[in-house]
C-alpha cells in the first residue's frame, strides 16, 4: 500500500511521574500527530510537564501525546482580561508574559512548571482555593480532541457535562489542545505577605482558619519530624497581591518584573538522604521562615521549590510519593493522627508537609477539592511498612468522607476510588460517549480501573 | 504495574509446584499482589496453593498446563498467557531439575540441560518480547550459586544454571531501555523436595529466605540477589580457590 501520509515521529522512552517511582515505556508522539495517533493507538494519553507525582501522564506500551509540542497560541484580550492559549504552554511562560502587563493567572499550584492542559486535567488548586476555587472555575472554553472528533466545550452550555468530565478527568476524556482562561488583574508582580511560626498543630490550624477570613492566599508548612510538645509545629504564610502603593517608590518601576531564577542538579544517581538530613531540612525551614510582614516575589511566595529545577532527584533512585487527602471540617484529629502514624512508621520520614483549607468544591466529577482541610505529605520510598500505614490511613480518609488526589497518587487501593469519588460512574458514562472504544488509557486509569465499570468492588 | 514499593499486581509463575515458588507466591499475595497465573506440569497439584493465595487476598488464580521440555508449544503457551491478561507485572521462572539426590537415577543428562537451560530460554524469549510490548515488567529467574562454579557431581545442573544465569543477565542488559528488568536470584542450599536426602551445604536456608531475596530485589534496582546474602561472599571465595584445593573441599559432595 502506498500512502503519502506523513510518518508519525515517535520516540520510545521511559516515563515516570515527578516521584519517579513507577516508570514505564511508551511511544512519545508530538502533538502535531495527535489526530492520527488517537485514531490508530489502542492506548493513548496526554502528557504535559510530568509534574503529577504518580502514573497519570504515562501509558505503558502505548502512545503518549507530548502536549508541550503543541503550536504556541497566545491571544490576550487586555480589555476583558481573557487569555486564549494552547494547552501545552506552562504557567511559568504565561506569567512571564502577563505580569508585566498587569495580569496574573487565576490559580497556580505550588510549581509554575505545569501546563495549562495539566492544570485543567487535574483541576489544580492553589493557595487561593478557599476564595477562588480550582483552576477549571476560571476556564471559559476548551478544545478537546477525542476519538469521536474534536469538541469545543464550555462550562455552562449544552457541552457542560463534557467540560466538567474533562476538568479533573486526568486526561482520560481526550487531548486538550486549547483553552481560554479568565485572568486576574494585578498592580504588581509582588505579594504582600505575613508569616507566623506556630508552636503546634492546633495553633497552625487555628491560624489558617483566621487568615482565610481576610487573605486571598494562605498555606501552612508543618514540621513532621519535631517531637513531643513541638509536634506539628509549623509556619503559616498568607498574602495578597501587593498594590502599587504598598511598594517603596524607588522599586515601583521594577514591580512588574517576573524572573524565576533556576539552577539544575546534574542527573547523578543520588543516594537517599539519611534521616538526619531530612530532620535538618525541616529544622532549617522552620528557623529560616522569619515571622513578619514583607513584600516578596511571586516565585518565593508561590513556587519556592522552582528555584531548583529537578529537586525530585534528591530522593534517590527509589523515588518518593506524595500522599494528599482532603477531608471535611470536623476531621481535624485525622490530620494529627496521620502525621503521628507517618512519623512512627518504620523506615518512613515525612519530609515536606503542607496543610491548607479548601473552599467550595468545583463542578468537575473527579475534581479533588472538597470544603475542609487538605494535607499533603512527601514520603521517600524506603521499605514496605509505609504501604500498610497508608492503606490504613486511606480507609480512615474514606470513612471521614474524604478522598485522595489522583494527580499525586501512585498506590491507593482501587476499591476505595468509588467511595472517594461518588460521581465516578456518571463520569464513566460521559467519558464513554467521547471515547467508546476506551482508547484514552493511562497507567493510572489501568491501575485504578477508572474508565471501566468495575466488578471488583469489595465492601471495606 | 509494580507499585512504588515494588509489589506487582499480576504474577506469572512457571514451575508453580516448586516449593520455593510456592513460598514466593504466598509472600507476594500477603504483600498485596492480586492476580496469579500458575503454570505447572500437573495443575491438579495446585489446589492447595490456589486456596492459600485466595486466603491471602488474591482476586484471581488461573492455572495453565506447562512442561518446560515441550519446546514446540512453549512459545504459544507464553503468548497465550500474556494475551489473556491485561498485563503480567512479574514473571517468575522457577522450574528446575537437579540430578543429584533422591530421584537422581531417573533423570537423564540431556533432561537437565533441557529443563534448566533450553526450557528456560524457550519461555523467556517470548516473555521478554511480550513485556517489551507492555512497556514494563520484571522477570525473576531462579538461578543458583551452582552457576558460579561447578563441582564434579553437579556438573550437569551447574553448567545449565550457568548458561541460564548468563543468558538472563544478557537479557537484562538487552531490555534495560525497554522498561523490562531481569532479576537473577541465586539461592544457596535450600531445604526443599529438590535437596531432600542431600547433606546440607553451609549457610543452608528454607524457602522464605529466597522469598526475602526476591522482595528485596523487587524494590531496588539490583540485577542479582543472593539467598541468604552471605552466600555471595562464600561463592566469591570458592570461585577463586585453586583447583586442587577446591577439589579437595568439594570431594564427596
Ligand atoms: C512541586 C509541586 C507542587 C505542586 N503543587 C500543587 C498544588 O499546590 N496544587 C495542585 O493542585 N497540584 C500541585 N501539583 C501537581 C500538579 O499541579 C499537577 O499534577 C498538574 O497536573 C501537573 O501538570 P503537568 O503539565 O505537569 O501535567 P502532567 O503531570 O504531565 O499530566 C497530569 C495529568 O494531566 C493530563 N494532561 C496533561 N496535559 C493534557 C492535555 N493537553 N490534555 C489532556 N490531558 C492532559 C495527563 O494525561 C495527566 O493525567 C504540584 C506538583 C509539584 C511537582
Ligand atoms: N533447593 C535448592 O537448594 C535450590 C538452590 C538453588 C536454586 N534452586 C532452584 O530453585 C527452583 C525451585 O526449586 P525448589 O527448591 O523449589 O525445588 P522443587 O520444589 O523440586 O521445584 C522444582 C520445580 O520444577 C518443576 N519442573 C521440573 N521439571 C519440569 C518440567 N519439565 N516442566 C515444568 N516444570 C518442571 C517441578 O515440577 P513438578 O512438581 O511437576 O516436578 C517443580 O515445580 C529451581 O529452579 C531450582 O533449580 C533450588
Amino acid at each position: 500500500m502506498i500512502t503519502d501520509e506523513p510518518r508519525v515521529r515517535r520516540q520510545r522512552r521511559s516515563l515516570s511521574g515527578w516521584g519517579r517511582t513507577c516508570p514505564s515505556v511508551a511511544d512519545v508522539v508530538p502533538a502535531g500527530s495527535a489526530d492520527q495517533t488517537i485514531a490508530a493507538s489502542p492506548a493513548v494519553i496526554a502528557r504535559g510537564l510530568g509534574r503529577s507525582y504518580g502514573d497519570a501522564a504515562q501509558s505503558a506500551g502505548g502512545a503518549v501525546l507530548d502536549a508541550t509540542s503543541l503550536p504556541r497560541v497566545f491571544e490576550l484580550d487586555e480589555s476583558s482580561a481573557v487569555l486564549r492559549v494552547d494547552a501545552g504552554i506552562s504557567l511559568e511562560d504565561i506569567l512571564r508574559r502577563i505580569i508585566p502587563l498587569g495580569f496574573f493567572v487565576p490559580v497556580t499550584p505550588g510549581t509554575s512548571r505545569v501546563t495549562v492542559g495539566g492544570a485543567i486535567a487535574s483541576d489544580v488548586h492553589g493557595k487561593n482555593h478557599h476564595k477562588d476555587g480550582s483552576f477549571a472555575n476560571h476556564v471559559t472554553e476548551l478544545t478537546l480532541l477525542t476519538p469521536t472528533g474534536p469538541r469545543r466545550l464550555r462550562p455552562d452550555d449544552e457541552s457542560a457535562p463534557f467540560f466538567w468530565a474533562t476538568a479533573g478527568g486526568m486526561g482520560l476524556t481526550g487531548f486538550i489542545t486549547e483553552a481560554t482562561i479568565s485572568l486576574q488583574r494585578v498592580e504588581t508582580g509582588l505579594i504582600a505577605s505575613d508569616t507566623t511560626r506556630e508552636p503546634d498543630l492546633d495553633a497552625v490550624m487555628q491560624r489558617l482558619v483566621d487568615v482565610d477570613r481576610s487573605s486571598g492566599y494562605s498555606v501552612a508548612w508543618v514540621d513532621g519530624l519535631a517531637k513531643g510538645r513541638s509536634f506539628g509545629r509549623g509556619v503559616v504564610n498568607s498574602g495578597d497581591h501587593a498594590p502599587l502603593d504598598a511598594i517603596q517608590p524607588d522599586q515601583r518601576p521594577t514591580a512588574r518584573r517576573y524572573d524565576p531564577g533556576v539552577v539544575s542538579l546534574p542527573p547523578l544517581p543520588y543516594p537517599q538522604p539519611p534521616g538526619i538530613a531530612m530532620k535538618a531540612f525541616n529544622e532549617l525551614w522552620y528557623r529560616a521562615s522569619r515571622p513578619g510582614h514583607r513584600v516578596e516575589s511571586i516565585t518565593s511566595f508561590f513556587h519556592p521549590l522552582d528555584a531548583l529545577a529537578n529537586w525530585n532527584l534528591v530522593y534517590g533512585h527509589r523515588g518518593f510519593l506524595q500522599w494528599q487527602f482532603a477531608v471535611p471540617d470536623g476531621n481535624e484529629s485525622l490530620i494529627a493522627e496521620s502525621l503521628q502514624r507517618l512519623a512512627t512508621t518504620d523506615g518512613t520520614r515525612p519530609t515536606l508537609i503542607v496543610l491548607k483549607r479548601f473552599g467550595a468544591a468545583g463542578r468537575g466529577h473527579l475534581s479533588f477539592p472538597i470544603p475542609g482541610w487538605t494535607l499533603a505529605v512527601d514520603l521517600p520510598v524506603n521499605g514496605t511498612a509505609l504501604r500498610a500505614t497508608l492503606n490504613d490511613l486511606d480507609a480512615k480518609v474514606v470513612a471521614a468522607g474524604g478522598r485522595l488526589y489522583l494527580a499525586k497518587d501512585s498506590r491507593v487501593r482501587r476499591e476505595l476510588i468509588p467511595h472517594m469519588y461518588p460521581r465516578l460512574d456518571e463520569w464513566r458514562s460521559l467519558r464513554n460517549e467521547l471515547d467508546p472504544d476506551g482508547r484514552f488509557v493511562s497507567d493510572l486509569s489501568r491501575r485504578l480501573h477508572l474508565t471501566i465499570f468495575d466488578q471488583e468492588h469489595v465492601t471495606e | 504495574m509494580n507499585d512504588p514499593f515494588g509489589i506487582p499486581e499480576t504474577v506469572l509463575i512457571l514451575g508453580a509446584t516448586s516449593e520455593i515458588a510456592t513460598d514466593m507466591a504466598v509472600t507476594l499475595a500477603n504483600n498485596g499482589s492480586r492476580h496469579f497465573v500458575l503454570a505447572a506440569r500437573s495443575i491438579e497439584r495446585l489446589d492447595d496453593l490456589a486456596r492459600r493465595l485466595t486466603d491471602a487476598g488474591a482476586r484471581s488464580v488461573d492455572r495453565v498446563a506447562f512442561d518446560a521440555t515441550d519446546l514446540d508449544s512453549n512459545q504459544g503457551t507464553v503468548r497465550q498467557i500474556f494475551a489473556d491478561h491485561a498485563s503480567i507485572d512479574l514473571a517468575i521462572v522457577a522450574f528446575g531439575l537437579l540430578d543429584t539426590g533422591v530421584s537422581a537415577g531417573e533423570i537423564s543428562a540431556v533432561d537437565v540441560a533441557m529443563v534448566n537451560y533450553v526450557g528456560a530460554v524457550s519461555v523467556m524469549e517470548p516473555m521478554a518480547e511480550a513485556m517489551v510490548g507492555q512497556g514494563h515488567g520484571v522477570i525473576a529467574v531462579l538461578s543458583s550459586v551452582a552457576a558460579e562454579r561447578p563441582r564434579g557431581s553437579n556438573r550437569l545442573y551447574a553448567s545449565a544454571k550457568a548458561g541460564l544465569d548468563s543468558y538472563s543477565r544478557g537479557l537484562g542488559d538487552a531490555l534495560a531501555d525497554d522498561g523490562v528488568r531481569v532479576l537473577v536470584v541465586r539461592p544457596g542450599f535450600v531445604h526443599t523436595r529438590m535437596t531432600e536426602g542431600l547433606e546440607p551445604a553451609p549457610l543452608s536456608v528454607h524457602p522464605p529466605a529466597v522469598s526475602d531475596a526476591l522482595m528485596k530485589g523487587l524494590t531496588g534496582r539490583r540485577t542479582v540477589v543472593w539467598a541468604p546474602p552471605p552466600v555471595r561472599l562464600l561463592m566469591s571465595v570458592l570461585r577463586h580457590l585453586p583447583t586442587g584445593i577446591y577439589r579437595r573441599i568439594t570431594a564427596g559432595r
